[in-house]
């Protein structure tokens, strides 16, 4: 178990590496970058060179990128060029609110997802089926800003139920109750968690539905039938714990796309989390932060990966011997 | 000046020019009961005290976050607008025709004979957070970081005609500016207010990373706010600082001043509509009509003339110049003389003829009238300097009347025919045909250019319009890699005609390479002249020789549409800013909304 | 009965029972009539438009040709349907193709993304009939006016029909979506294919930088390159497609590495070892178009995913360029206007989704026709 976990640590390091290199060629390509911004006509030759220093800019693009792969390494991200601050600082006030958000999209996508799969396998071919089949594919092509638009046109304006922007109650919030406050957080989770979740629920309605069919028919179930169940607890007790197993296991697949969703979601609702900052900081080129924000979701897209397969290979056993 | 004044966190708002003090408009007409409480009028509004019990919460919606308040280096404009109000200004600005200053941290202030001295006084007991006293050391402290290139400030200009770029400290309440010679007073008055940084906190700071130090999120301040709480790109809370030495109308009569970083325009209209916040800037004609007749909760404000659209006209031919630059690099003073003309706009009378047959009171009307009021938000433009200077603008030029009959007899008199019937007019086998380019995403430019194109091709001019991201738009400008532009620009409040107009390449805003030794004489004795009435009619001569030479085809100034929630009684949406002087906004007590 | 058809193209097939079918012939020529009574009274200053307005135009021409192929291709399968081509065991080579037809054709969900799919095209392709604007034209109604007759999904704040618009901006994002898709598998099966075959080395080096690109979401991949070009000032449509293109191969070239693995074994391959063929002739000729039946599944597919992509792209404001109007670039427009023009942003995006599923069902059916075994389990 513990030889599978180090081999798929080892094998994701060339991986986050060369996505760095990847991004460090690209960001190095690109003309100009966020420190235009300090120079006027005026600025004497000197105090350009002195900012290039201190931006370690004068030095060549290899040395450049040996400093950089370093310093990610021990955890020193650079400071932002726009901001002016610690990289790790900028990263590390976004990150909680974007995870925040993709561990509200997974409770929705796996609860809407399994839920609505059951049902479709249960009742197969009925009227629910084809109904939900319909409804899935029609919200599972649909671009997933598009459907945060709609959401904030319909649900906070044309009937204001929820707040239409932000994590909390801008003004209230620092007079809640705790037990107000975390209500408070979850209006505010519930629009954008279901703009990132319904389309990757939609995929996990038609999975569930197929494993839960494929695990109706065993014979175990028969047997249960036989035994004289109700049928609900034939399919709740016996048939969804392992109808669940290949779900849960590409759980951890989800997040890389739960992040990339995130960049369209946060955008519209004024979601201060990572998918904000990496637009923002491409859009003012400001290097270390694009940098810093590649690194840190490469990492967590590796984590995803190797959760997935931990998970899978505690499910299926032949697979840590393979 | 203007090019600082572009500058955005500069960005400055004016009324219309009237004779009275400034109010601000409401079109709705729906007027309150007459037991309703009602605006005090500026300078008697109620005390915090008077007003007993709970305050209110303002919530603005602002587009960007605050990024470095340090006031020496912010750049961003949500920095300008939070410093102005944790500081306790140095000078006091109203606006009337003219900017002028009144006393504030300045307690008094004279000139001497030439204006080339001025000794300042200081108000004695303002202190900092820190309880350390405001003092001259601290001024003298700040131009020093300005005029330091280490600190790379934006605010250098500042200090360019100061002889040594810092001020003489007297003692520790009296210093004396001095400068290399005089300018309009206004800007030199200007000049010397910059918002003072505290000397014995920042005296050993390494200046190189100025920018970095933790001054930027957490100043120690001297005004009637307080920066409260910071989440970045979320919100920033402002409370009244206890620690303000101000006298008590000076106090904030608001408990909290929220201001909501939200990007979307969209969000910032729904969330004033549905009353999540309760001040919105820069709101569309469209939705301003919805607003007045679906909220009449919303109290819209009107700040007028701060920015124009215009068509700039490349006069030289691109090529050539890009050639003959090479050829003199390093020379500062190299003029345009040798260059060749662009066949098209390098000549006055083509010029003219294209501004006639551009029809800018339709451009007006489709872009920015209301569909349903006819209310006009914009008024025809003759100069860049805004006619809310009233003053210095000169308001006797009559604008090029639209005339495409008479556009298409001069585009022949000077020798534009269409030879070929092709339908585009011609010289010499040169069609008249050319691109505009314009910045993307700007709908209102966008739709502009659209509308000149069918106007010019109505009298056998073809155009093409060039879409293009916004730095590489200003990158062309400033290169001159252009044949006709439609950009725009944000007006300031000091008169200063020399960039843009002044010949030499070494002012980059000169777009058009536009060059009349008559003009620069003109702006060259203007910004030397300190009298203002003589200042004054220079201004209006170079004005007029430069509408008369049309190096743009001058469009429109625009209003903003500011929207505020009423229950705010005496805002003030107007003068200088979308929001100024929050300290003496008030809410009536039974009115609150957000009670503690 | 079936003759019904050769006067209305579907009839026969409704009247036979074959319901999908015959609706769906019944749309085209819906489609077909609709093309003609809107455009054809159009049809001299469309086709011959006169030097001022821009002079020639190949599009209207493409429409005009399209609409008689398209008629053409209507009575056809009427008539074959009504007396089927008779069959000829020579012209039969590739039975894999010949099989997928007649399992797809059994597929109920498959043949209605098909007909969707087809519409869709159609639609794009009879455009310049159809769309009563041309759609860059400014005040042809009053600006921001919501849906009604004469336009029928209203105008936006420029005055520009919107139905226009969105008819036009199906044949930009149509097109983005074939020839990038296109780009992709070609690509994909270049790189798979070589991976497949040669194994070894190449096979782990090919693989690892496919599963390097494949574990960055496409998006998050997207904003890098293309941030990158637009800050050199290069924003083009032609940058766009060629980046979507380059950044979607890499599960194409799995599946064709995955079908090139296990037909390499096959007897077939070693007889033509045995015959002394080269190995790109071995790859080309014999081995890639049997392994090109999933690729087709999976194109279908990505044809989706990339209009999305794209509209997601446009959204963020790094898409196509204006003046060209994707759907996304239609959607971004309207995000101003939510309060006073929502229907700026509710009809395109209601004609991604409806382009999207239907690419989606279409590749569902192709799938479940390729894999019989897999119907009910995907």
């Amino acid at each position: 178990m513990f030889a599978y976990t180090l081999r798929k640590v080892l094998l994701a390091i060339p991986l986050v590496l060369g996505v760095i290199t990847l991004i460090f060629v690209l960001v190095e390509l690109s003309p100009g970058d966020a420190t235009d911004r300090f120079f006027t006509p005026e600025t004497p030759p000197e105090v350009r060179q002195l900012i290039e220093a201190k931006w370690g800019l004068d030095k060549p693009a290899h040395e450049r990128y040996v400093i950089t792969m370093k310093n990610l390494l021990t955890g020193d991200f650079g400071r932002s060029i726009f901001q002016e601050r610690p990289v790790f600082e900028i990263v590390m006030e976004a990150l909680p609110n974007t995870i925040q958000l993709a561990l509200m999209s997974i409770i929705i996508m796996q609860l809407v997802g399994v839920t609505l799969g059951s049902i479709q396998a249960v009742r197969q071919y009925g009227w629910a089926d084809s109904g939900i089949s319909i409804a899935s594919l029609f919200f599972y092509s649909m671009p997933s800003f598009w459907l945060a638009l709609m959401l904030q046109l319909i649900l906070t304006l044309k009937y204001p139920i929820l707040p239409s922007s932000g994590m909390v109650d801008a003004v209230m919030y620092d007079y809640m109750t705790p037990g107000e406050q975390i209500l408070d957080r979850m209006k505010h989770l519930i629009l954008p968690g279901v703009a990132l979740s319904i389309a990757r629920a939609a995929g996990i309605a038609r999975y569930m539905r197929s494993s839960l069919l494929e695990v109706i028919r065993q014979d175990y179930i028969r047997t249960a039938r036989a035994k004289g169940l109700p049928e609900w607890k034939v399919i709740v007790k016996h048939g969804m714990r392992n109808a669940l197993l290949p779900i849960i296991t590409i759980l951890g697949l989800q997040l890389p796309f739960l992040f990339s969703g995130s960049v369209l979601v946060e955008t519209i609702f004024a979601w201060p989390g990572m998918g904000r900052l990496i637009v923002s900081a491409i859009f003012t080129q400001d290097t270390p932060v694009i940098i810093g924000c590649f690194f840190v979701f490469t990492l967590l897209v590796v984590a995803g990966n190797l959760i997935a397969d931990l998970l899978y290979s505690v499910v299926d056993p032949r697979i840590r011997y393979s | 000046m203007l090019r600082h004044a572009i500058w955005p966190a500069l960005v400055l708002a004016l009324t219309a020019c009237s004779g009275e003090t400034p109010t601000p408009e409401t079109p709705t007409g729906d007027q309150a009961a007459a037991d309703e409480p009602k605006d005090r009028g500026f300078g008697n509004e109620p005390t915090v005290d008077e007003l007993g019990g709970a305050q209110d919460t303002l919530v603005i919606a602002y587009q960007s976050d605050a990024d470095n308040l340090t006031s020496v280096v912010y750049q961003a404009a949500a920095d300008g607008m939070i410093i102005d109000n944790i500081n306790y200004s140095s000078v006091n600005p109203e606006f009337d025709c003219e900017l002028t200053y009144g006393p504030e941290l300045f307690d008094s202030w004279e000139w001497n004979e030439d204006q080339t001295e001025v000794t300042v006084n200081l108000r004695k007991g303002v202190n900092w957070s820190d309880g350390t006293e405001v003092t001259s050391a601290d001024i003298d402290f700040t131009y020093d970081l300005i005029a330091d290139p280490v600190v790379a400030s934006p605010r250098m200009a500042y200090v360019e005609n100061m002889v040594e770029g810092t001020p003489e400290v007297i003692d520790s309440h009296t210093l004396v500016f001095k400068f290399k010679h005089a300018y309009d007073r206004t800007t030199m008055e200007a000049h010397i207010s910059f918002t003072p940084m505290p000397h014995h906190l920042l005296k050993d700071a390494d200046r190189a990373t100025l920018r970095g130090h933790e001054f930027g999120t957490n100043p120690i301040i001297t005004g009637p706010w307080k920066v409260a709480d910071w989440k970045r790109n979320e919100r920033i809370v402002l409370e009244p600082n206890e620690a303000f030495t101000g006298a008590d109308k000076d106090k904030a009569r608001i408990q909290r001043v929220i201001i909501k970083v939200l990007p979307e325009y969209a969000t910032r209209l729904v969330e004033l509509e549905n009353g999540q916040v309760d001040l919105a800037q820069a709101i569309q004609v469209e939705d301003a009509d919805r607003l007045a007749a679906e909220h009449p909760e919303i109290k819209l404000y009107r700040r007028g003339w701060r920015s124009q659209d215009y068509v700039a006209w490349n006069q030289l031919d691109f090529e050539d110049y890009k050639a003959k630059k090479e050829l003199h690099v390093g020379e500062e003073d190299w003029k345009w003389e040798d260059v060749d003309r662009h066949p098209i706009f390098g000549d006055t009378a083509t010029r003219v003829a294209l501004s006639k047959a551009i029809d800018v009171d339709k451009l007006m009307n489709d872009l920015l009238t209301s569909k349903v009021t006819g209310e006009v938000y914009a008024k025809r433009s003759v100069s860049t300097i805004t006619p809310a200077l009233c003053n210095v603008h000169n308001n006797d030029i009559e604008p090029i009347a639209f005339d495409p009959t008479a556009a298409k007899a001069d585009l022949a008199a000077a020798g534009w025919t269409d030879t070929d019937g092709d339908g585009v007019l011609d010289k010499d086998g040169e069609k008249l045909a050319f691109t505009m380019m314009t910045n993307s995403g700007n709908p209102r430019r966008a739709k502009g250019a659209i509308i000149m194109q069918a106007q010019l091709k109505d009298i056998g001019v073809e155009m093409e319009i060039e879409a293009i991201e916004a730095n590489t738009f200003f990158e062309r400008l400033r290169k001159k890699d252009y044949e006709a532009a439609l950009s725009g620009w944000s007006a300031g409040l000091f008169v200063d005609m020399t960039d843009i107009w002044h010949s030499g390449d070494k002012y980059e805003f000169n777009f058009t390479s536009y060059y009349n030794p008559d003009v620069d004489a003109l702006i060259e004795q203007a910004i030397s002249e300190p009298d203002p009435a003589k200042n004054a009619e220079l201004w209006k001569q170079a004005q007029a020789k430069i509408y008369e030479d049309q190096p743009y085809t001058f469009l429109y100034w625009m209003d903003e549409i500011v929207g505020v929630h009423e229950r705010f009684k005496d805002a003030k949406v107007d003068v200088l800013s979308a929001f100024r002087d929050l300290r003496s906004w008030w809410v009536p007590a039974e009115e609150v909304k957000y009670k503690r | 009965m079936k003759q019904a058809g050769l006067v209305l193209p579907g009839l026969g097939h409704l009247l036979k029972g074959d319901v999908i079918n015959g609706l769906g012939l019944m749309l085209y020529v819906g489609l077909l009539v609709w093309a003609a009574v809107a455009g054809f009274g159009r049809l001299p200053e469309l086709l011959f438009p006169p030097a001022d307005q821009g002079g020639f135009q190949l599009h209207p021409w493409v429409a005009l040709v399209s609409w008689i192929g398209i008629a053409a291709l209507c009575w056809h399968t009427a008539f074959r349907f009504w007396k089927p081509a008779p069959f000829d065991p020579e012209v039969d080579k590739n039975s894999q193709w010949r099989e997928l037809k007649k399992q797809f054709r059994r597929n109920r969900t498959g043949v209605f993304g098909l007909h969707f799919v087809n519409v869709l095209i159609f639609l794009a392709l009879l455009t310049p009939f159809i769309a009563p604007h041309h759609p860059d034209v400014i005040d042809v109604g009053p600006s921001l006016s919501a849906p009604q007759w004469g336009h029928l999904m209203g105008t936006d704040e420029f005055g520009r029909d919107l139905f226009s618009r969105v008819m036009y901006g199906a044949r930009i994002s149509l097109s983005i979506g074939f020839i990038a898709v296109a780009i992709s598998a070609t690509l994909g099966t270049l790189v798979g294919s070589i991976a497949g075959f040669f194994g070894g080395k190449v096979d782990s080096g090919l693989m690892w930088v496919t599963d390097l690109l494949l574990s960055l979401p496409r998006l998050v991949l997207l904003l890098a390159i293309v941030g990158f070009f637009r800050s050199a000032g290069a924003q083009s449509i032609f940058l766009i497609v060629v980046i979507l293109g380059l950044t979607g191969w890499m599960g194409v070239s799995r599946i064709v590495r995955s079908q090139i693995l296990s037909l390499k074994e096959q007897d077939f391959v070693q007889a033509c070892r045995a015959l002394g063929l080269p190995n790109w002739r071995i790859i080309v000729v014999h081995l890639v178009p049997n392994a090109l039946a999933p690729v087709i599944v999976h194109a279908s597919l990505a044809i989706g995913s990339t209009i999305l992509v794209e509209a997601a792209l446009s959204f963020l404001g790094l898409g196509v360029p204006p003046p060209t109007a994707t759907w996304g670039a239609i959607v971004n427009d309207g995000r101003e206007y939510m309060r006073s023009g929502a229907w700026i942003t509710v009809f395109p995006g209601l004609m991604i989704v409806a382009a999207v599923m239907s690419f989606n069902l279409l590749g569902d059916g192709l799938r479940d026709a390729l894999d019989p075994k897999l119907r009910g389990r995907h």
